[in-house]
C-alpha cells in the first residue's frame, strides 16, 4: 500500500486515536460496578443476602455504625439509588453503542456465594407412586440430562431457584417438560417440578458426616393427560409424600 | 503537538508483529464454534432460542433485527442462525474476509442469543472481542486473507501496537471491575475467606460431586484470597503491561517491575485461576474465551523468544561421540 502524505497520516492517526479513546470511555462507564437488578428490595429479603447484611453491620461497628443491620439497609438503599441514578445518566450517550456493537460489559460473576442453594428436581407419578426422573448433578436420574445439564440450561435453572423470581418464564419451563413427559412416560398421570433448597454445609459438618436440611420450594403439580388430549386426572396434592420419592424411573 | 502526547501516538502506533492478534482471533472463533456446536450437538436449540409458540419453553417479546427479519424465533430459523454461527466462526479462525467476517459474525452470535436467562458473562466477552476483531487488523497474517494478498497465509504484515493493548485492557477491565463488586463478607479482608468452598458446593455449577473441599479447606481460602487481590489489583497488570512496552526508560519502578516480570506473574495467576475452574465447574465458554485474550499480553517477538525457549529446553545436547566427530572436521 503507497505510504500516506504526511498531513494525511497524522490526520489518520488522530481519528484512530480519538476513536480509541472514545470506546475505553465508553466500556469503562458501563463496566464501572453498578447495583443494577440488586436494587429489587424484595431479593433482599432472601437468608443469603440478609446474612451479608448482618455480616457488615456486625464489622461496619468497628468503625463507629451504632445503627441496626435494618437501619444499614435503609442508608445503602438510598446511596444505591443515587448512584444508579447517576450511572445511568454517565452511560445514557453509549446506549446505542453498546446496543449494536456488543460492547456491553457487566461483570457480577460469583459477587457473593449463594449459602442457600436449590436443586433442580423433577418426578412423575405412576400408579400413585413417586418416581425421581431428574435431579441436577444425579448421574441415577438423568432424563432430559441431556438437556438440563447443558451449560447454557444451567444457567435457566439457577436463576429459576433463585427465590420466587420469573414466575411465567418457570411455569413455562415446567408445562415444556411436561409436554415431553408425557410421550416419554405414558402412563404417568403427573409431572412435578420443584427445587430442594438447602443451607450449605460448612467445612467442619461435611467432615463430621452431616447431611443438609433439605425444603422444597417452587413445587408445581402437571398433569399430563391435556398434553395428550387427554381430560386431565384427578388432582393431586402438592404436599403428598405418603409415596416413596426415591423409586427408580419406569 | 506537546512532546508527551506526541510520545504516546508513536508509542501506540509502533508497528510489531500480527501473530498475537492472529492468535486472538483463532481462540475467538474456536471458542464460539465450540460454545453455539455444543448447542447443536447437545440439541437444545428448541429448548433455549425456540418460542414457545413454535414449540420453545418461553416467549420472547423482542427479538434482534436479524431475526425479526427471518420470520420470529422457530426452529428453522434459529437452526439456521446457530449453524450459519458455527460456520462464520470457521470462516472467522480460517481468517477469510477480514474485519467483515468479524461484524458478520458478531451480529449472527447477537441474533442467536435472544434468551437472556441462559447464557452468562462469556456471551458478553464473546461479543466484546468479536468487535475487538472489527477494530483490530487481527487477518494481517496467518490468514486466507494474509494468502489472498501476499501469496502466503504466514507472511504478515506489521499491526500497530494499539491493537493488542485494546484487547488487553478489555480483560483487565473485565477482572477488575468483577473484583470492585465482591464486596461480600466471604470474599473480603476480615472475613473467613471462604467464598470459593462455597461457590465450589453450589450445585448449578458444579462439574462432580466437590464436598471433598472440606478437606482442602485451607486451600480454598489462600485461593479466595489471591482470587480477590489478584481482581481488585488487576490495574497494576496494566501497570506492568506499559513498563514492560516502554522498558528502555528509566525509573526504579519501571526497573522493579520488569525485573520480577510482574505481567507474567499476573497472567500465570490467571491461568491457574481458569484452569482450576475447567477442573471443577461448568461455567461454559468463559474459560476458554477469557484465556484466548492472554495471548496478547506478549508481542510477537516475545512469542518468539519464549518459543525459542522451549525449544531449547527438548533440544538434546550433542553427545560426546558427536562433539568429538565434529571436531575431527573442524578445519
Amino acid at each position: 500500500m503507497p505510504a500516506l502524505p504526511p498531513w494525511l497520516e497524522s490526520a489518520r492517526r488522530w481519528i484512530v486515536l480519538a476513536l480509541i479513546v472514545a470506546h475505553i470511555v465508553a466500556i469503562s462507564i458501563m463496566a464501572f460496578p453498578s447495583p443494577g437488578g440488586g436494587l429489587n428490595r424484595r431479593d433482599w429479603k432472601q437468608p443469603t443476602v440478609q446474612a451479608e447484611f448482618d455480616a457488615w453491620n456486625e464489622r461496619l461497628r468497628a468503625f463507629g455504625w451504632t445503627g441496626t443491620s435494618s437501619e444499614l439497609q435503609d442508608e445503602l438503599y438510598g446511596i444505591a439509588r443515587s448512584y444508579a441514578s447517576a450511572h445511568h445518566q454517565l452511560k445514557k450517550p453509549f446506549y446505542r453503542y453498546y446496543e449494536c456493537c456488543g460492547t456491553a460489559q457487566s461483570w457480577r460473576m460469583f459477587v457473593a456465594p449463594h449459602m442457600h442453594p436449590s436443586r433442580f428436581q423433577l418426578r412423575i407419578r405412576q400408579e400413585k407412586v413417586w418416581y425421581v426422573i431428574y435431579e441436577a448433578r444425579d448421574p441415577d436420574h438423568r432424563w432430559m440430562g441431556h438437556v438440563l445439564d447443558h451449560d447454557r440450561m444451567r444457567s435457566v435453572l439457577f436463576r429459576y431457584g433463585w427465590g420466587k423470581k420469573y414466575p411465567k418464564t418457570y411455569e413455562q419451563l415446567g408445562d415444556w417438560l411436561a409436554r415431553h413427559a408425557a410421550v416419554d412416560f405414558p402412563d404417568a398421570e403427573v409431572l412435578q417440578v420443584r427445587y430442594a433448597s438447602y443451607r450449605s454445609l460448612s467445612p467442619e459438618q461435611v467432615r463430621s458426616g452431616e447431611r443438609p436440611k433439605i425444603r422444597w420450594q417452587r413445587s408445581r403439580i402437571i398433569q399430563l393427560g391435556p398434553f395428550r388430549g387427554e381430560t386431565p386426572g384427578e388432582p393431586v396434592d402438592d404436599e403428598d409424600e405418603s409415596d416413596s420419592g426415591d423409586e427408580e424411573a419406569p | 503537538m506537546i512532546p508527551w502526547l506526541r510520545g504516546w501516538t508513536d508509542w501506540a502506533f509502533r508497528p510489531e508483529g500480527a501473530e498475537p492478534l492472529a492468535l486472538f482471533r483463532i481462540l475467538v472463533g474456536l471458542a464460539i464454534a465450540v460454545s453455539i456446536g455444543s448447542v447443536l450437538t447437545d440439541g437444545v436449540v428448541e429448548v433455549l432460542w425456540v418460542d414457545v409458540a413454535h414449540g420453545g419453553y418461553r416467549t420472547f417479546e423482542r427479538v434482534p433485527w436479524l431475526v425479526e427479519q427471518l420470520g420470529g424465533p422457530t426452529l428453522p430459523v434459529m437452526t439456521g442462525l446457530t449453524v450459519a454461527t458455527v460456520v462464520a466462526s470457521l470462516v472467522l479462525m480460517a481468517g477469510l474476509g477480514g474485519r467483515l467476517t468479524a461484524f458478520l459474525l458478531l451480529q449472527l452470535y447477537m441474533a442467536v442469543d435472544i434468551n437472556t436467562h441462559a447464557g452468562g458473562s462469556y456471551d458478553l466477552l464473546i461479543k466484546n472481542a468479536l468487535w475487538l476483531c472489527v477494530l483490530t487488523p487481527t487477518t494481517a497474517t496467518w490468514s486466507l486473507d494474509a494468502w489472498i494478498l501476499r501469496g502466503r497465509p504466514w507472511r504478515g504484515r506489521p499491526v500497530p501496537a494499539w491493537a493488542r493493548g485494546l484487547i488487553v485492557f478489555q480483560l483487565i477491565l473485565m477482572y477488575w471491575t468483577t473484583g470492585l463488586q465482591k464486596l461480600s463478607a466471604h470474599w473480603t479482608p476480615g472475613g473467613e475467606f471462604d467464598a470459593l468452598y462455597y461457590i465450589l458446593q453450589q450445585p448449578s455449577w458444579q462439574l462432580y460431586d466437590l464436598s471433598f473441599f472440606a478437606w482442602l479447606y485451607p486451600l480454598t481460602q489462600v485461593g479466595t484470597a489471591v482470587t480477590w487481590v489478584w481482581e481488585v489489583t488487576a490495574p497494576v497488570w496494566l501497570l506492568a503491561l506499559i513498563y514492560r512496552g516502554t522498558r528502555e526508560k528509566g525509573g526504579w519502578l519501571r526497573a522493579t517491575f520488569n525485573a520480577w516480570d510482574v505481567r507474567t506473574i499476573y497472567a500465570l495467576v490467571g491461568i491457574v485461576f481458569h484452569g482450576a475452574l475447567v477442573l471443577t465447574m461448568n461455567v461454559g465458554s468463559f474459560p476458554m474465551i477469557s484465556l484466548a485474550f492472554y495471548v496478547c499480553l506478549w508481542d510477537a517477538d516475545e512469542w518468539r523468544s519464549m518459543g525459542r525457549g522451549v525449544r531449547g529446553l527438548f533440544r538434546r545436547p550433542p553427545s560426546r561421540a558427536t562433539a568429538a566427530e565434529a571436531a575431527t572436521v573442524q578445519p
